[in-house]
């Protein structure tokens, strides 16, 4: 290449710069997105070997049902391809912070481990000497190491670390349901500083055996602090390990025999140390058993006279209503028999009356009778000397008569005494006697009828005689019979007037009986509620200290079955390791998303570089011809642009690998960082990468050269100096719709032939267009999908329904009968509460290699779950009850696993204890997994009843999100019953703070589609005017003002816009599905959805960076020049 | 057209370019005048001013000093809008390489001038008119140089203008489409009363305008005025 064609081909780079920038700038674009991307997963891997090899991860741990003596270390130490083993301390219990029990992010309480510092090899490691004994060494952030034993550090997790816990503050650790104060001495530590440790490179933190299961945070403090003389692991290094790369099968596979050498020497040193344990442990047991007895005497000496009179009251005022019923419903007893016994007296008085009534009117009518006798016997012998009298008298004056008569001549006589009725009609008597004679027979008539009366009354008075006697007698005996009645009826009498004040007596003296109840039982009510304050306070006290004592006795118990049934050693490697593969497994999956994502940018970048080059090709179609026809080679020729294309492809290549290997693994680093701590990115050159990346952007920019000059090569010099005949304006296909077509304007036409004419650059222009509405859509999508889970999980509608997590301190059976659950129910301010057993175990299939850690869950009853949780399946809106042939669990578990309903999963409590359940149901939910059991079924399964550990609640209406729910914790948290309430919205608060960084995602996402609309746009749009400058100067010439051309030519970019935004919503969607699938860190599910809103931010900015190149374009075309349209065709 | 009316002047013109510390006089103090309805040819060799001089009666260029008029209007005082309207109502411009734009058809060439002026002729008629009544639906790449040319003239005489600018639309052409073409431009003159100027470095074309202007190194060499003008067809070149 001659010497003129080198300085020609420099000097054709600063004649067009525009064109050389444009393609630096998409080459820099498109590897660094490729290189960028590519090298954040090697970053990471290296960052973790670094970091590993630095701070001395361990390759082995392991743990010991029964602990590690020293011997056990010293055994493993010397075991070939061991490099180094310590032994360590930890204690797990929850932990408190400003006087509350800490809450992990979940709203489930934190459980703590506290491990044990080597404070001299921690030290020593802070000056720079690295002993390799020094095992998981810690890495000082900030503050200072501990130096006394009531110190601690702890690490700095977005995730796991609770809130509150700071430089400067104290916290405590407190054992669940054991005496913590067993392992350590000191239980109160003030934080001095924040570390990092290799062992925890996520926020996971694995299990624990105790609480709920799973290990929420950690803290190190002097190995001093710890009181128990064992170990409760052995870390170790293996030899030659750091020469294989973590995450590697060769790695595992160079571990693997250490692993089983150590595991041979378990059995004999076992049983060393289940001897030492027992003995340790039965000791444990005997003096925990003592204290229990002396504690339980010291209780009931303390509450005797408390209980005593507590349970006096307790019982009166149970039985007290009761007292006072009985004793009236005594004296209604009484007063009935009393007024029954009271009627039949009544009743024979009655008859007694009846007889003596009876009896008084047989002797008064006996009475009346005799003294009628004796009236009639005076009445007659006073009748009877009268008639006496008067028969004398009558006698006299018959003598009389008779004498005057006699005194007369006798002419007859007549006897006196013969019939009276035998008339003698007296012949002519003397009158005087006749009247004499009269006289004689009227007073003999008078004498005889007196003499009979007197007769009759004689007679009388002869049978009165007779009868008064009789009468009399009978008289008398009718008084005795009377006088006996009379005795009879006065004795009723007096006994129904006795019977009646008996009643009253007995009534009164009843009634002040219950009177006096009624005022004892309000004065024990009284006591009772004194009393009852006082007797819980103390019993609290009380059975906490006794509660000790149990739990020594325990933990002593558990201790010794554990050390008897099936002592041994787990040993593991570092796939154990909270969050270990999970990060390996990341890193990964970056690495592939950078295989996909970088091929369209370099798609796009050759397009570019493809049209850029034709255009100037084209230009320079002339000189071509002249350089041809002065006899340069096609080579020589054709070099000056490969020249052009290299150098510019070159410098873009440079720029975008600096720029990609900073920027895009910082970056996604960043997203990463709620997620895994390390020590800042290592940021890798890698040769290798950085080789690829330039040859294949020299390659595709270099071919896109070739084949842009390769019709001018072909062609003779002749027809080259020649102008180049005008691309045929051709008819599309819209013209053949005359409708449409007429009812166009000029430039619509002419816009839509440009459009068909150059349909290369059209697609160009089309698919950086879909690509940058894409980016931008999946990157607001991102955003909606991390603000779903909340919304979704905790906010109004969503899935978990209730408005607090209460944890407590000792598990429940029944809830029924549970006080603490019934004392949380009769606070005013909840409305509702369920028991619930929350317990994390590892969920797997068979279908997958994939595990994590879910939550089981078990309601106090089925029924009412549905009331707390929303079982509704996402995909087909289903909605699910909870039944006892198996569990319910949720979407992204299900996923993980491969399982459908039907299938089975696996629930891992422990490494002896593993459940298969069918999955009966498969329930929408977005942060952390679940299953959900019934509790009939965890009865059957476990054959004893669920022992609740927590409690979902809802507040009273209108308490969610006031003030009024730090009152609500305040008074729940009296119970001594409960460790920690935590509000859902602290949890969606936490959560919001977490995805925060996911924000500088989402503007790679922006900045990538800003960069790509707009160098495409441009240097689309410019070439396109360059290549019309005469038309546009033309158009200037006939009078078009500057706007008018602009639309002339923009008007193209706003159609291939327009239908690229409807495409690119398409990809757009798809791409931020596969990004969220990427992205999603395994305890969440992302929403799925892209809000509308971020559909019009999208297509919004999408048209903006149009309207930004038309903008810039239309200061291009106001500056060309009319005289251009003078010169001759280029 | 025997009044003399001076309706277009140009009144002591220069247009100096600066590059670095060397001035270019392009046009050197430049002074004519056309009558209404004249055909003007300005002659004069490439580089002697003539483009200039016409890029400023255009409205396309702006003179460093002087004034023009044209129809009264002294178009050195007008802001770029108005300028851009008066190329846009009273110019029309034949190109030496057409400018049509490839993508519309002989018709539509036409039309997209025509739809923004303010007393325009129909397109068709006007494409009739210069021969080409059964070429409109054509496209530029259909047709020949001189058929082009047609179409560029009838383009500039469609949005009937004050003023006909033609920048050597010969140029391109073969002797005899180049004849036919100045026939055509002559015809329009006569017959709409149309004011043309045309320029060219060609001296043989010279002998058929009313006006003949020959310019040379930014300046005017001699104005004359032909009283008799040479039939086209008998112009050879």
């Amino acid at each position: 290449m001659s010497k003129g064609l080198v300085k020609e081909a420099l000097r054709s780079i600063s004649k067009n710069k525009a064109r050389f920038i444009s393609i630096i700038a998409i080459v820099a674009v498109g590897i660094s997105f490729f290189a960028g991307i590519s090298a954040a997963g090697p970053d990471m891997k290296q960052t973790a070997v670094e970091y590993y090899e630095e701070n001395n991860l361990m390759d082995i741990w392991m743990i010991s049902t029964v602990g590690f003596n020293q011997h056990d270390v010293d055994a493993i130490r010397n075991i070939e391809g061991v490099e180094s083993a310590t032994g360590s301390k930890f204690a797990d219990g929850t932990v408190v912070v400003d006087g509350k029990t800490a809450a992990n992010v979940d709203g489930g309480q934190a459980i703590c481990r506290a491990y044990g510092l080597n404070l001299d090899f921690a030290k020593k490691y802070e000056d720079g000497v690295k002993y390799k004994d020094y095992i998981n060494r810690l890495t000082l952030l900030e503050g200072r190491l501990p130096q006394k034993e009531n110190e601690c550090v702890i690490d700095r997790s977005d995730m796991a670390t609770p809130k509150g816990f700071e430089i400067g503050k104290t916290i405590k650790m407190v054992g669940i349901e054991e005496n913590i104060e067993n392992k350590l001495n000191v239980t109160e530590y003030k934080i001095v500083g924040v570390i990092r440790t290799p062992r925890y490179i996520s926020f996971e933190r694995g299990q624990t055996d105790v609480g709920s299961g799973t290990l929420g945070c950690f803290i190190y403090v002097p190995e001093s602090a710890f009181k128990m003389d064992y170990y409760t692991e052995i870390c170790a290094t293996v030899e030659g390990a750091e020469d294989f790369y973590p995450f590697s099968e060769e790695y595992y596979k160079h571990v693997e025999p250490v692993i089983k050498k150590i595991e041979s020497i378990s059995a004999e040193h076992l049983e060393i140390r289940v001897n030492e344990a027992t003995a340790e442990y039965r000791k444990q047991l005997q003096k925990g058993e003592a204290e229990y007895e002396k504690k339980k005497k010291e209780v009931e000496a303390e509450l005797g006279n408390a209980f005593t009179e507590l349970e006096y009251y307790k019982n009166l005022v149970q039985n007290g209503d009761a007292q006072i019923a009985a004793a009236e419903a005594q004296l209604q007893a009484i007063l009935s028999s009393k007024q029954n016994e009271l009627t039949s007296g009544k009743n024979q008085y009655d008859t007694a009356k009846k007889e003596y009534d009876e009896k008084y009117k047989q002797w008064e009518d006996g009475n009346k009778q005799v003294v009628e006798y004796e009236a009639r016997l005076e009445e007659l012998k006073q009748l009877v000397v009268e008639q006496d009298q008067l028969m004398a008298d009558l006698k006299v004056e018959i003598d009389e008569i008779q004498a005057e008569i006699n005194a007369f001549p006798q002419p007859d006589t007549g006897e006196p005494e013969t019939d009276e009725s035998g008339e003698v009609i007296p012949p002519e008597e003397d009158p005087e006697l006749t009247e004499l004679k009269a006289l004689l027979k009227e007073k003999k008539t008078a004498r005889r009828q007196a003499a009979s009366s007197y007769t009759a009354n004689v007679m009388e008075i002869s049978t009165i005689n007779q009868n008064l006697p009789v009468a009399k007698a009978q008289l008398a005996d009718g008084k005795v019979q009377l006088d006996a009645a009379k005795k009879e009826l006065d004795k009723y009498s007096g006994m129904i007037s006795g019977g009646q004040s008996q009643i009253a007596t007995s009534e009164a003296q009843a009634r002040a009986e219950i009177a006096r109840k009624r005022q004892e039982l309000a004065e024990g009510k009284e006591k009772l509620a004194k009393y009852n304050v006082e007797y819980n306070e103390a019993y609290e006290d009380a059975y906490a200290q006794l509660d000790e004592a149990k739990y020594d006795i325990e933990e002593a118990k558990a201790k010794l079955e554990e050390a008897s049934s099936n002592p041994r050693w787990m040993v593991n490697d570092r796939r154990m390791l909270p969050g270990y593969e999970n990060y390996g497994q990341t890193s990964q999956n970056i690495e592939a998303f950078a295989k996909v994502f970088p091929v369209f940018f370099f798609f796009i970048a050759a397009m570019v570089v493809l049209t850029t080059m034709t255009r100037m090709v084209d230009e320079e179609r002339t000189q071509i011809g002249t350089l041809k026809a002065l006899g340069f080679k096609d080579s020589q020729i054709r070099a000056k642009y490969l020249i052009y294309s290299l150098v510019a492809t070159f410098i873009g290549s440079i720029l975008g690998l600096i720029a990609g290997y900073y920027a895009y693994p910082n970056a996604i680093m960043t997203a990463y960082e709620v997620v895994f701590q390390l020590p800042p990115l290592i940021i890798l050159f890698p040769v290798k990468l950085t080789v690829l990346g330039v040859i294949f952007s020299v390659l595709s920019t270099t071919i896109a050269t070739y084949l842009s000059c390769r019709k001018e090569m072909a062609a003779k010099p002749s027809e080259l100096m020649r102008a180049k005949a005008p691309r045929t304006g051709r008819r599309v296909l819209l013209e053949k719709v005359p409708f449409i077509w007429s009812h166009l304007n000029f430039s619509a036409k002419a816009t839509i032939r440009n459009l068909m004419r150059n349909k290369k650059r059209a697609f160009v222009t089309f698919f950086g267009i879909v690509g940058c509405m894409a980016l931008l859509l999946t990157g607001f999508g991102l955003n909606d999908s991390t603000d779903q889970i909340l919304t979704a999980q905790y906010g109004a509608g969503g899935v978990s329904s209730f408005d607090a997590q209460i944890a407590l301190k000792n598990s429940q059976i029944s809830a029924n009968e549970s006080a603490i659950y019934n004392n949380v129910l009769k606070n005013k301010n909840i409305k509702d509460a369920m028991m619930v057993y929350n317990r994390s175990v590892v969920g797997s299939s068979q279908n997958s290699d994939d595990t994590l850690s879910v939550y089981l869950l078990v309601p106090q009853t089925a029924e009412k779950l549905t009331d707390f949780v929303d079982l509704r399946s996402r995909t087909t809106d289903k909605k699910y009850k909870l039944g006892d042939d198996g569990v319910i669990i949720t979407e992204k578990f299900a996923k993980k696993a491969k399982v459908s309903v039907g299938d089975s999963v696996d629930l891992k409590f422990n490494d002896e204890l593993t459940i298969k359940v069918a999955v009966t149901g498969i329930v929408e939910n977005y942060a952390f997994h679940y299953a959900y059991m019934s509790p009939v079924l965890y009865s059957q399964i476990f054959q004893k009843p669920v022992a609740f550990n927590y409690m979902y609640a809802k507040y009273a209406d209108g308490i969610r999100g006031t003030q009024k729910v730090e009152t609500v914790a305040t008074e729940l948290m009296k119970f001594n019953d409960i460790n920690a309430v935590v509000d859902a919205e602290q949890t969606i608060r936490t959560f919001d703070e977490l995805f925060d960084c996911l924000n500088l995602v989402i503007a790679i996402f922006i900045i990538s589609a800003a960069l790509l609309a707009f160098i495409v746009l441009y240097t689309l749009t410019s070439i396109n005017i360059n290549e019309r400058r005469r038309e546009i100067a033309s158009l200037k010439v006939f009078g078009f003002h500057n706007k008018e051309a602009t639309s002339y030519v923009g008007r193209e970019n706003y159609i291939i816009t327009a239908i690229a935004i409807a495409v690119g919503v398409v990809f757009g969607y798809y791409l931020h599905k596969i990004v969220v699938a990427q992205a999603e860190v395994n305890v969440v599910m992302f929403g799925r959805i892209i809000e509308p809103l971020s559909y019009v931010y999208s297509i919004g900015l999408t048209i903006l960076f149009a309207i930004i190149v038309n903008v810039v374009m239309h200061f291009v075309i106001k500056r060309i020049d009319m005289v251009e349209s003078l010169k001759s065709i280029d | 057209m025997e009044s003399v009316n001076n309706y277009v002047q140009f009144n002591n013109v220069s247009k100096i370019y600066k590059s670095g510390e060397i001035e270019i006089k392009a046009v050197d103090d430049v002074s004519f005048t056309v009558d209404e309805g004249e055909f003007c040819v300005i002659v004069g060799a490439s580089g002697s001013g003539k483009t200039t001089a016409l890029n400023i009666l255009g409205g396309m260029d702006n003179a460093t000093s002087g004034e023009v008029f044209i129809d009264g209007i002294n178009i050195t005082s007008l802001n770029r809008k108005k300028l851009t309207d008066f190329r846009r109502y009273d110019v029309g411009f034949v190109f030496q390489f057409y400018n049509l734009v490839p993508n519309l058809t002989a018709l539509e060439n036409v039309e997209l001038v025509t739809q923004m002026s303010r007393n325009a002729l129909d397109p068709a008629t006007v494409l009739q008119m210069v021969g080409l009544g059964d070429r409109l639906d054509n496209f530029p790449s259909q047709l020949s140089g001189g058929e082009q040319q047609r179409v560029s003239i009838a383009r500039a005489l469609a949005k009937n203008p004050k003023i006909l600018l033609c920048d050597e639309p010969t140029g391109a052409l073969d002797y005899k489409t180049g004849v036919n073409i100045l026939k055509l431009l002559h015809q329009a003159c006569r017959d709409t009363g149309m004011t043309v100027i045309l320029i060219t470095h060609n001296q043989a074309i010279a002998p058929m305008a009313d006006k003949i202007i020959s310019m040379g190194s930014g300046k005017i060499n001699s104005v004359k005025i032909n009283r008799n003008p040479v039939d086209v067809e008998r112009i050879v070149w």
